[in-house]
């Protein structure tokens, strides 16, 4: 009895591994069903489990930001940088679309009007000293383009081809003081003599009998041979009368914006 | 009285393992803190202590977490039982006693798993766990134990504790 009492954890524990044993064997090839009990301890344990594990996450995300601030200048910096780029990309998207709309525009220009050769041209570069009246064009005497070629966009008459390079043109703009268009009032078919004036509208001569009232259209009348026929140069804006003149004024806008100007289509002589 | 707050504090523990710990890994080890707790109980109360916290913390784990029950309980057990053994010949309050006890249990621990699993033909790569994480978790248990140890030590006056 003595020994037993001696013995007894060591026996307990003895009879303990034995059942654990029994048990991992039973246990061990895994199991279809997992009894009530354990099934049971887990179920209420789930919860517990879930909220701590939660719990624990946010922790974890918490305590990962305050490792990051150390990497948080260098992280700022670089998506500066990123956003600095995509902005610039998405200038040049801008650019491009509004590129591909004024293109389609001038597409269309050309399927309306095939009596004539076209060539797209990109301004280049504006002449500084007469500002807006003169620009030059990157297309030249390579493209077939000589000189008087009439040059007009798709909202209406830009100018004409005063010199040409191999590579390059200038052009005149309507609105310069030099230059003199023929126009026809599509209206009331009076002619029109424009000249370009200070500012950026045109100023026009007709003779006193035109019925000319603001609001008519003014086309191009396809005299003098440089324009072609019945390109829209502007709308009249005033029609003045000065006393001792034998001509009345009249202001017309242009219906070309000069500073929006960017792609043209110049007429070539077929 | 004793038994149950302990239990009580190796099932909080068990879940903290299983759900705060998985988050803290270092190099993917964990420390067991159950194991720890056990060695700590079984230097400090004893044999009974000591077996039958390993056989609750062991049996918890298995069925919290385990596929094979027993599989944790017998070599927590074992444990619990050499510990509360060895303890009678020891000087508990001695700071070096329960680190070496930790490294020691942590070998055998791993030892008493691997031959189980030998023996019962389970299939779970464990010699490719003991090269890999065995060091480590020597380590890292060694160092969980001495912050943890006197802890406990203060836990063993409390009065609730005290009463059997």
């Amino acid at each position: 009895m003595n020994w037993i009492k001696k013995h007894r954890f060591g026996m307990i524990v003895a009879l303990i591994t034995i059942i654990l044993i029994s048990l991992i064997s039973f246990t061990s090839q895994g199991r279809e069903k997992v009894s009530s009990i354990e099934g049971l301890i887990s179920k209420a344990m789930v919860p517990v489990q879930k909220t701590i594990f939660t719990g624990s996450q946010y922790v974890k995300n918490f305590f990962s930001s305050i490792i990051e601030i150390g990497t948080l200048k260098e992280t700022n910096k670089v998506l500066k940088e990123e956003i600095k780029i995509l902005k610039q990309q998405q200038v040049e998207f801008e650019a491009i679309k509004n590129e591909n709309e004024r293109l389609i525009k001038l597409l269309n220009y050309q399927k309306s009007n095939p009596q004539y050769d076209y060539s797209i041209a990109k301004i280049v570069s504006i002449d500084p000293e007469v500002w807006f009246n003169v620009f030059i064009i990157d297309k030249g005497s390579q493209d077939g383009i000589t000189k008087n070629s009439a040059v007009c966009v798709s909202e209406g008459l830009v100018g004409k081809v005063v010199e040409v390079a191999s590579g390059t043109s200038k052009v005149l703009a309507i609105t310069d003081t030099g230059s003199m268009i023929n126009g026809v009032s599509s209206r009331t078919g009076d002619y029109i003599r424009i000249q370009g004036s200070t500012g950026s509208t045109l100023e026009g001569f007709v003779v006193p009998e035109a019925k000319l009232i603001p609001g008519d259209i003014i086309v191009t009348s396809g005299l003098g041979g440089i324009y072609p026929e019945n390109i829209i140069i502007g709308e009249v804006e005033e029609v003045k009368k000065k006393v001792g003149m034998l001509e009345k004024t009249v202001v017309i806008n242009p219906a070309v914006d000069f500073h929006q100007l960017k792609e043209v289509i110049v007429f070539k002589k077929k | 009285m004793r038994l149950f707050i302990l239990s009580l504090l190796l099932l909080a523990e068990i879940i903290i393992e299983s759900s705060i710990l998985p988050f803290i890994k270092i190099k993917g080890v964990t420390p067991d803190l159950v194991l720890i707790t056990i060695v700590s109980m079984g230097l400090i109360y004893g044999k009974k202590e000591g077996i039958i916290l390993g056989l609750i913390g062991g049996i918890f784990s298995d069925i919290l977490f385990g596929r094979i029950l027993g599989i944790h309980g017998l070599p927590y057990m074992l444990i619990g039982y050499l510990v509360g053994f060895a303890s009678e010949k020891v000087y508990k309050e001695n700071r070096i006693i329960p680190y070496l006890f930790t490294l020691i249990a942590t070998l055998s621990y791993q030892g008493i798993l691997y031959l189980i699993i030998y023996l019962a033909r389970i299939e779970i790569p464990m010699d490719i766990y003991i090269r890999k994480y065995t060091a480590f978790s020597l380590i890292i248990n060694g160092i969980i134990v001495i912050f943890i140890y006197p802890f406990f030590l203060k836990l063993s006056e409390w009065n609730l504790i005290k009463q059997r």
